[in-house]
């Protein structure tokens, strides 16, 4: 009766606005007890902290909404997790490899841990801290591609590992406002677009591939999933605002004028309408009279730009393969229905919009892309406890080393290399 | 969005719109052959004169209550403005419409700017879409080429096809000593066949099948040079009319010689005639052709049957020559560099003039909200700007209102 319940916590500091979700994972999966947002105020800019006094403040309301919604439950958190994305963050694919020394040349849970060590083993500068690291593939004999090599036939085992970090610093921020609110302890860094991953892609993406786009207000996060490994990531440091933005400095426009254009949809219904010209109060407070032809240019070039530097990233590095299941699009951005139809042009497969579709407990209405991150995150989080717990019958040490100094940093590095995660 | 059969039932529809004043000019002479009167002819024009001279049925004055009726002044965001208030005008013109037409001369207003909106409404409306447009002559120069091809770049994406026909090449056949009237009323009549022809070609498939779907498979939304030869003969012409027609179609001004089907990657024939049109007189013409065309062409034929070509047999074809780097308008000839000796002249023509220092447009680049955060640089442009500055996209950002 007394069993300490499986809560967990996750924090999402974006752009636009900080969300919280709080969750119980219990056998029958992970429901949501409680949930807490505040708008981010101006205190977080292209998903970068700028001004944590402020970031802290709102933080502090919408942990404070997430635990009067959960029934006091957030103090009893055994695992915190909080999004991490700013344009610092880059990945590396490595490779390690290990002999299979067994007599029957079985490739054993051993051999696959010593070979995802060794493809951890990198050389990344002081400034650099890995967020997390994700099984791409295995490859057995130096040929055979496979997800999952345990018990299979093979002499060699390489292990090929996508390795996500960031700048040092700019994490950090992270760790520190978690600190600050009191979360010491089990706080896991989870890169953005991956929690996305976790959260809104279906098992059939996942094996037979497709590229995800989290487009947020402030960046716009990129993956590549094919056979339940990762196969690129990565963060451009444009987001919807940007489309705003040049809204309104074009079109000499207030920026929030722009904004409720778009997000109530009337600039949607117009053009559907085909409506053509748009009547609104410029900076001057006068009538201006804008063809809408214009905003449909300025949003399409925008869209259009982003996506292509992420196609062209994807291209360049010879990944923009086994896409099989399409494009997924998540985030504020995928509810202006335009973003859709320019992804689609832009990529040339069949996209869809993303939201979680599994999401059950008291609170639910998370069916919103809005909330794919941070329903994501809280996956994650169920996973990398559940993880640990498994390895070490305890959570005393945690799978994400940020919190520490980096000499403990350097110790623990084991830990963290021990296991990497599958999507 | 296409019918598979494109027969001529009573669903099937083609509406022609003449853009314009050159459009008007072609509808007219449209209207005046008997073998048009299938299809739904529509003259449209900024300005009331061009419009009063024409005889088409329905003709249609855009833009009264800005314009008045005095017509675009020759700038194609006059043109866009006037279109884009008549949109759903337009959505309405263009109601129950199978395919769409529009004809036109580039390089001025309404015709340039019009045909955006028209590409913008059909497309909006999934409604399949051919510009047979001209581009302006050489001699006319840089400013209203470049003009036509900023419209040629607005509508490509937005219309399944494009022919950017060459003013140049309508007055290149015609000995020097025409009359310069009846030349333009040759070029006129010729573009009008030329669109005649058009709308055969995608309507015919009683026997032999050649139809939209066809020609979408052609061209492939892949960049392409393309030319129009058609040529009519009637019984009156000759003992061979086919042969007549086949010949005229070689010699047509808009093909560019018969060695555009030796260098075409796709040709389109169509026979048109009436009940008196055999099967033997198809086959030889076709084989006829063929002698011209490029053997690795993808080539597909056609014939189409009308009572109004009673005695008569037209022969239309189209040829496809995809090109990758090439756009649709030939490139100008640079300017002439002005001798030695014209230029004290023209300067001592100006003294009287004012002298200005010219003024270069200046943009001013902006960051707006994020003018104080880090700078998002990407393969060294800074996306916080506008995409649209960077790239020097026009954008009209409208009128204030008074």
């Amino acid at each position: 009766m007394f069993e300490r319940r499986n809560i967990l916590t996750t924090v999402e500091l974006g752009t636009s606005r900080i969300r919280v979700l709080v969750g119980e994972s219990s056998g029958d999966g992970l429901q949501v007890l409680g949930r807490g947002e505040a708008s981010s105020g101006g205190s977080v800019i292209k998903g970068e902290i700028v001004d944590m006094d402020r970031a802290l403040e709102l933080l502090t309301e919408a942990l404070e909404m997430a635990d009067e919604n959960s029934g006091k439950m957030i103090n009893q958190s055994r695992a915190v997790g909080v999004v991490v994305t700013n344009s610092g963050i880059s990945s590396l694919q490595s490779v390690g490899s290990a002999v299979v020394r067994a007599q029957d040349y079985r490739v054993s849970e051993s051999d696959i841990t010593e070979a995802t060590r060794n493809a951890n083993v990198n050389h990344l500068p002081f400034e650099r801290l890995i967020i997390g690291s994700f099984d791409s593939y295995f490859l057995l004999d130096g040929h055979r591609k496979v997800s999952s090599p345990l018990g299979q036939s093979a002499h060699r085992l390489d292990a090929y590992v996508h390795v996500i970090h960031g700048e040092t610093n700019r994490i950090e921020n992270f760790s520190k406002i978690m600190q600050d609110v009191g979360f010491e302890d089990n706080v896991y860094l989870i890169f953005s677009g991956l929690a996305t991953t976790m959260g809104i892609l279906t098992e059939d993406e996942k094996r037979n591939g497709a590229i995800l786009l989290d487009m947020g207000a402030g960046t716009t996060e990129y993956v590549t999933v094919y056979n339940h490994g990762i196969m690129a990531s990565g963060v451009i440091p444009v987001g919807f605002d940007h489309v705003l933005n040049d809204l309104s400095v074009i079109l000499k426009l207030h920026i929030d004028t722009c904004r409720k254009l778009i997000t109530d949809g009337t600039l949607a219904a117009m053009s559907a309408r085909g409506q053509g010209f748009i009547e609104l109060k410029n900076l001057n407070s006068a009538t201006v009279k804008i063809p809408l032809v214009s905003f449909e240019k300025i949003i399409d070039e925008r869209l259009k730009e982003t996506f292509g530097v992420i196609k062209s990233n994807l291209q360049s590095q010879g990944l923009f393969t086994n896409i099989g299941s399409g494009g997924i699009l998540s985030g504020g951005a995928a509810l202006f229905p335009h973003t859709l139809d320019v992804y689609r042009d832009v990529f040339e497969c069949p996209v869809r919009v993303g939201k979680p579709f599994d999401a059950s407990g008291a609170i639910t209405q998370l069916e919103n892309p809005r909330y794919s991150t941070i329903w994501g995150a809280l996956k994650y989080c169920d996973v990398c406890m559940k993880s640990d717990e498994q390895r070490s019958g305890g959570f005393t040490d945690s799978i994400s080393s940020a919190l520490d100094t980096l000499a403990q940093n350097f110790q623990k590095t084991f830990a963290n290399v021990v296991k990497s995660l599958k999507i | 969005m296409i019918p598979g059969t494109m027969n001529q039932n009573a669903n099937f529809k083609i509406t022609v719109i003449g853009l314009g004043k050159a459009g008007v000019m072609f509808t007219d002479h449209l209207a005046s052959f008997p073998e048009a009167s299938w299809l739904n002819i529509i003259a449209i024009d900024t300005d009331a004169t061009t419009l009063a001279q024409c005889n088409v049925r329905q003709k249609i004055l855009a833009d009264r209550e800005w314009r008045g009726g005095q017509g675009c002044g020759g700038s194609a965001t006059n043109g866009l403005h006037s279109f884009a208030r008549f949109r759903e005008a337009i959505a309405r013109i263009l109601q129950g419409t199978s395919l769409l037409i529009v004809t036109g001369g580039l390089g001025r207003g309404t015709g340039t700017g019009g045909a955006r909106v028209f590409a913008s409404v059909a497309k909006q409306h999934n409604i399949p879409s051919i510009f047979v447009m001209t581009s302006p002559f050489t001699l006319e120069g840089h400013s209203k080429r470049t003009v036509a091809q900023e419209g040629i770049d607005e509508i490509l994406p937005a219309t399944d096809a494009l022919f950017c026909l060459p003013l140049d090449l309508l007055f290149s056949l015609l000995p020097a000593e025409t009359p310069v009237a009846e030349a333009y009323r040759l070029a006129d009549i010729e573009m009008a066949r030329t669109i005649l022809g058009m709308a055969e070609l995608l309507r015919s498939n009683d026997f032999l099948s050649a139809d939209f779907s066809d020609f979408k498979v052609a061209l492939n939304k892949r960049k392409s040079v393309c030319s129009i030869g058609v040529g009519v003969a009637g019984t009156a012409d000759g003992l061979n009319r086919s042969h007549i027609a086949l010949e005229r179609m070689t010699q047509s001004a808009l093909l560019g010689g018969v060695n555009s089907f030796r260098d075409a990657d796709a040709i389109f024939a169509i026979i048109s005639g009436g009940g008196d049109l055999t099967i033997g007189e198809m086959k030889k013409t076709l084989e006829a052709a063929s002698q011209f065309f490029n053997s690795k062409a993808a080539i597909v034929t056609g014939t189409s049957m009308s009572p109004a070509y009673e005695d008569r047999v037209q022969v239309t074809a189209v040829t496809i020559k995809y090109d990758k780097n090439e756009s649709p308008l030939p490139e100008s000839p640079p300017p002439p560099i002005p001798s030695l000796f014209e230029a004290p002249r023209k300067s001592r023509k100006k003294s009287n003039s004012k002298k200005e220092q010219a003024e270069l447009p200046l943009q001013n680049i902006s960051k707006g909200i994020f003018e104080f955060a880090t700078p998002s640089i990407v393969n060294g442009e800074d996306l916080d700007i506008p995409t649209c500055q960077r790239r020097l996209i026009n954008i009209d950002i409208g009128v204030e209102q008074r």
